[in-house]
């Protein structure tokens, strides 16, 4: 089962929740789909046992079959093709690797090659498996990393996905992946915002999901407030402490190292398994 | 020889637009016989790669010189392959600008915009 771990917003908590319920259970898997800048590692420190490079396909375009007549260009709707001086130049960055160019091509002047674009460190922390998806300097398109992640990972084993932040391609690569979400919001009026986004994207792909209010203990919580008016499920609430956020931020996993808080994360654990119907 | 210069309406005086893929229409003066007629930007809403449709459009006008006040990497890589010179404006003024520009007094734009980052 794919649990997976998001917010509208980046810095709400979601490494902070999925490191931690993670390394509670016994041969689980954290996986950090954050790949623009993972920071699960950090925490786990994970043995690398076995690295998997991505590849993004790309064209290649052969002046001597090519004939000049720009169906490729014209075809490519990530507009990533321009013709220039009787040849087909590619800007790299925005080419998806559709391979509708070469569908397209009549004069068979397009071959594909590949190109990494990043790649997946497969591990061990402890007890807990882990996969750290990391996307290339420069590069652009994380969502086939992801893709690639999720190809990769025992769906038999109870999988913590720690996803990116927002609410572009990427996340939704993490959506239609998961079998439960746990949306972590921040109780600011920017969170709220965030939160309206990303609960808008999950009704879209009609995922079953609740919320853990990260932060709770403000005066006024206008997240708690949008929340309970619409009647989502509320999976629990932390209060800010400084103590968490001083240990978190030594990359200390305290589910593990205090008692307070593995009982903590442990209730959140059975809430989140329960509406999940994890059996 | 043709120069481009994207512009916020086809109104004049011309105003030059901050963006140049994403700029509503473009000054088209053509200094051979001193005319200027304008176009609309057919790429103006594009999602993606306004800055590579746009280069390709101007390339295929047989524009030689671009003047904008920026240019993004796509766009400029493009003007690269088709050896049409980007250079910066000064202000929004399309006829101070052409003036500056007749008297080498713009700089050619060597930083570009990255797609989502402004470099320094």
């Amino acid at each position: 089962m794919v649990i997976a771990f998001l917010s509208g917003k980046g810095g709400t908590g979601k490494t902070l929740f999925s490191v931690n319920l993670a390394s509670l259970v016994k041969d689980s898997v954290y996986m950090d789909c954050d790949v623009e800048e993972p920071n699960g590692h950090l925490f786990l420190h994970p043995e690398i046992l076995n690295q998997v490079p991505v590849n993004k396909i790309i064209p290649v375009f052969d002046p001597d079959l090519c004939v000049g007549c720009r169906q490729c260009v014209d075809f490519c709707r990530y507009n990533a093709l321009a013709f220039i001086h009787n040849q087909v130049h590619i800007e790299g960055s925005l080419c998806h690797g559709c391979g509708g160019c070469k569908i397209i091509c009549e004069h068979q002047a397009v071959r594909e090659t590949a190109h990494e674009i990043g790649h997946i460190d497969i591990g061990k922390s402890n007890k807990i498996n882990t996969m750290t998806g990391w996307m290339n300097v420069i590069e652009e398109a994380a969502t086939p990393i992801i893709e690639e992640m999720f190809d990769h990972v025992d769906k038999t084993k109870l999988v913590f996905a720690d996803c990116p932040p927002g609410a572009s391609c990427s996340v939704m690569a993490c959506i239609k992946n998961a079998d439960y979400v746990v949306v972590v919001a921040e109780a600011t009026l920017y969170g709220q915002e965030n939160l309206k986004l990303i609960l808008e994207l999950l009704t879209e792909f009609n995922s079953h999901y609740g919320i853990i209010l990260n932060q709770s203990n403000t005066q006024d919580n206008p997240v708690k407030r949008y929340i309970m008016e619409r009647n989502i499920p509320i999976l629990g609430e932390v209060n800010y402490e400084l103590e968490l956020a001083k240990r978190s931020s030594m990359g200390e996993i305290v589910s593990i190292s205090k008692s307070r808080y593995h009982s903590m994360f442990k209730k959140f654990l059975y809430q989140i398994l329960k509406e999940a119907n994890y059996e | 020889m043709k120069i481009a210069i994207p512009i916020v309406s086809d109104n004049k005086p011309y105003v030059i637009n901050d963006s140049l893929a994403r700029a509503p229409y473009f000054a088209l003066i053509d200094n051979s016989n001193n005319t200027v007629k304008t176009i609309v930007n057919d790429y103006y809403f594009q999602p993606g790669g306004a800055g590579v449709k746009v280069a390709q459009m101007l390339c295929d006008l047989n524009v030689k010189v671009v003047l904008a006040p920026r240019c993004g990497e796509n766009a400029q890589n493009i003007f690269n392959q088709a050896q049409i010179d980007v250079y910066q404006t000064i202000g929004y003024d399309l006829q101070n600008n052409y003036d500056l520009f007749l008297q080498k007094a713009l700089q050619s734009i060597l930083v570009t915009l990255s797609n989502h980052h402004q470099e320094v």
